[in-house]
């Protein structure tokens, strides 16, 4: 306190003194260049002679901008700010740094733009690390391989494509059949995270999406308590064309912060297609040649090196992890267009959400048939994976033989039985927008209805079921939920009490 | 047109560090259109690199006059005034620019004062 009332004159010079003890007065020299043409905030510029692909600059009028490009007479810039207020004949000079993000940890829970800027209304970012938003990923000695899952809290992903801490999983499928509901659920389930496993910090990218599609997800998070562990980083449809295809990696770099930290971070760019576009679009003002869908050379390599950034660090390295959940929009379910094919041949894996699952009320409508996890079954606990054999099995011959669905008393017994089973499991893998479950639970749900305990009641009261043996398993199986939870494969003694409380159940369900 | 002779073409437009304006006329009278913009667009940026442009508070600076044409004899030299450099010289030669002024100490210490106190 005395510290703080001893304020002087030659406290505060000698203060003064220290802060400017390494200020060199020399003569500045600095590259500058010469604004010669504004094209949709997009800039050509003479000189700038000595600056880099992805340094920063400064115009005149204190707008920042970024160098995407390097000719012989010109660079091309693109403006982080409000492009028409660069004139043609201003000054546009050299920062020397790379274009980076600050990143503090009281970032989380708030909501900025690419650059950092706040759009929540609250106070700027404290100052905290210079974050570069191009940086080559980790290389093959950093990693190690994906073994802790990312508990996604939906059934049908988390039984089927599981998704590992790490991964890079694409969410694939038209517009308006739930990817972002996935997402969405994906971020609030890391609210419930095992002992034995860290929390997960959540960014989620918006791209080109409409500003009240991003309030709208904002406000699903902040009900669902999810915000405070969560960064939305948005560059929406009426955002300069630049910050739309910075946002993913402006992303990117804040989830580099956290996981240079140990920690383990989940982030969701919403969407790439939209990212696409936005870099097509710049390409196409710098005249760059088109390819493919007027797509540029090197539109794969843009999506290659942002999902590269996933990481499952070494334990050496500090043990971190980015997993990352690209997101795809097709045109009437067209996976084999140029932008589809390109990420998922990059991810380890998709989800692939389909329109006729959706219209006949199977929600998620996740498609088992074409959706895949190319890592993720490592890092499934034994629990989960002792349950999936038979619901797997139970699905494929469902698969094979829904096409005959339609004889159905000409078919013989044994047909009838597997239809009937397969029914009840794609039952019991539908699940509520905004509901995800607990492993044990979900591994209760299927392990039920492979078993057989829903035989007996119509496919159409499976949900019901389900609810009601969620809720008596809350209350009266907790030791069960709790052995589950482990994700050890549960032994002979677990294995009878799951008998036991489930038969418990059935006496008191009326279908 | 190839661009390596669009730019030869402008190189030659000059004489003695000066654009020579007979050069500029029969050489444009011959270009086509497209070249001719071409051709025009290297012209500046050669008749910006031979030009140092200096900015001061007072023009009629005899020293600095001299010492400048001493320093940068081939180049033709355009002096502006600019007061609220208060002292000093700023030069622009080509994509450089020097800052010797009064103005730009300032600002450089505010600079240094507000990363250190963020």
């Amino acid at each position: 306190m005395s510290n703080i009332t001893n304020i002087n004159d030659e406290s505060i010079l000698k203060q003064i003194e220290r802060n400017l003890m390494d200020f060199s007065s020399d003569v500045k020299v600095q590259n500058v260049g010469k604004v010669e043409k504004n094209t949709d905030g997009v800039i050509t510029s003479t000189g700038l002679t000595q600056a880099g692909i992805g340094e920063e600059v400064e115009f005149e009028n204190g707008v920042m901008g970024m160098i995407l490009g390097l000719d012989e007479d010109y660079a091309s810039i693109i403006v982080l700010g409000e492009g028409n207020s660069i004139s043609e004949g201003s000054t546009v000079k050299r920062t020397g740094r790379i274009l980076s993000i600050n990143v503090h940890d009281s970032i989380l829970g708030r909501v900025i733009n690419p650059i950092g800027l706040p759009l929540d209304g609250k106070p700027e970012i404290k100052k905290g690390t210079a974050m570069p938003l191009e940086k080559l990923a980790a290389g093959v000695i950093e990693r190690e391989s994906v073994d802790t899952p990312l508990k996604t809290g939906i059934k049908a992903i988390d039984s089927m494509i599981p998704i590992g801490r790490g991964q890079r999983e694409l969410i694939i499928g038209d517009r308006g059949l739930g990817k972002t509901a996935i997402a969405i659920d994906t971020i609030i389930n890391q609210k419930h995270h095992a002992k034995d496993q860290k929390p997960v910090i959540c960014i989620y990218v918006a791209i080109g999406q409409k500003q009240s599609t991003v309030a709208q997800v904002i406000n699903v998070l902040k009900e669902n308590d999810a915000l405070p562990y969560s960064i939305v980083i948005a560059a929406s449809a009426s955002e300069p064309v630049a910050l739309q295809y910075l946002a993913p990696f402006a992303g990117v770099a804040i989830a580099e912060y956290f996981c240079a930290q140990g920690r383990d971070v989940l982030i969701v760019y919403d969407d790439l297609t939209k990212h696409a576009w936005a870099y097509r679009q710049l390409s196409l003002v710098l005249r760059r040649p088109a390819g493919r869908e007027a797509y540029p050379g090197d539109i794969f390599y843009l999506h290659s090196r942002l999902l590269e950034r996933a990481v499952k660090l070494s334990k050496k390295n500090g043990g971190g992890s980015i997993t990352a959940l690209p997101i795809i929009e097709t045109q009437a379910g067209d996976i084999s267009a140029y932008i589809p094919t390109n990420v998922i041949s990059i991810t380890d894996g998709q989800i692939f959400v389909e329109s006729d699952l959706f219209n006949n009320g199977i929600r998620p409508a996740i498609n088992a048939g074409y959706s895949v996890s190319r890592v993720g079954g490592a890092a499934q606990t034994s629990a989960m994976k002792s349950v999936i054999g038979m619901l797997r099995i139970a699905q494929a011959q469902y698969r094979e033989l829904a096409a005959f669905a339609q004889f159905g008393s000409e078919l013989d017994a044994d047909t009838r039985s597997q239809l009937e089973k397969g029914k009840r499991t794609v039952e019991v893998l539908k699940q509520a927008q905004y509901h995800p479950l607990s492993e044990p639970l979900q591994i209760m749900s299927i392990w039920a209805v492979t078993h057989g305990y829903t035989d007996d009641i119509p496919a159409e009261d499976v949900l019901r079921f389900e609810h009601d043996y969620i809720e008596y398993l809350q209350r009266k199986g907790k030791k069960l939920l709790d052995e589950l939870a482990t994700g050890k494969k549960p032994s002979k003694e677990t294995q009878e009490l799951m008998q036991n409380v489930t038969e418990d159940f059935k006496k008191t369900f009326s279908a | 047109m190839k661009t390596k002779l669009i730019k030869k073409l402008a190189q030659e437009s000059f004489a003695n560090n000066k654009l020579d304006e007979n050069r500029v006329k029969i050489i444009s009278n011959k270009l086509k259109r497209k070249d001719l913009r071409s051709y025009l667009r290297v012209l500046k940026i050669l008749d910006r690199e031979s030009t140092l442009y200096v900015s001061m508070p007072i023009t009629d600076d005899a020293s600095v006059q001299n010492t400048l044409q001493i320093r940068f004899p081939n180049k033709k030299i355009v002096y502006t005034l600019n007061k609220d450099l208060l002292a000093g010289v700023k030069i622009v030669d080509n994509d450089l620019l020097y800052d010797f002024t009064l103005q730009g100490k300032i600002e450089r210490l505010i600079g240094r004062f507000y990363d250190t106190n963020d």
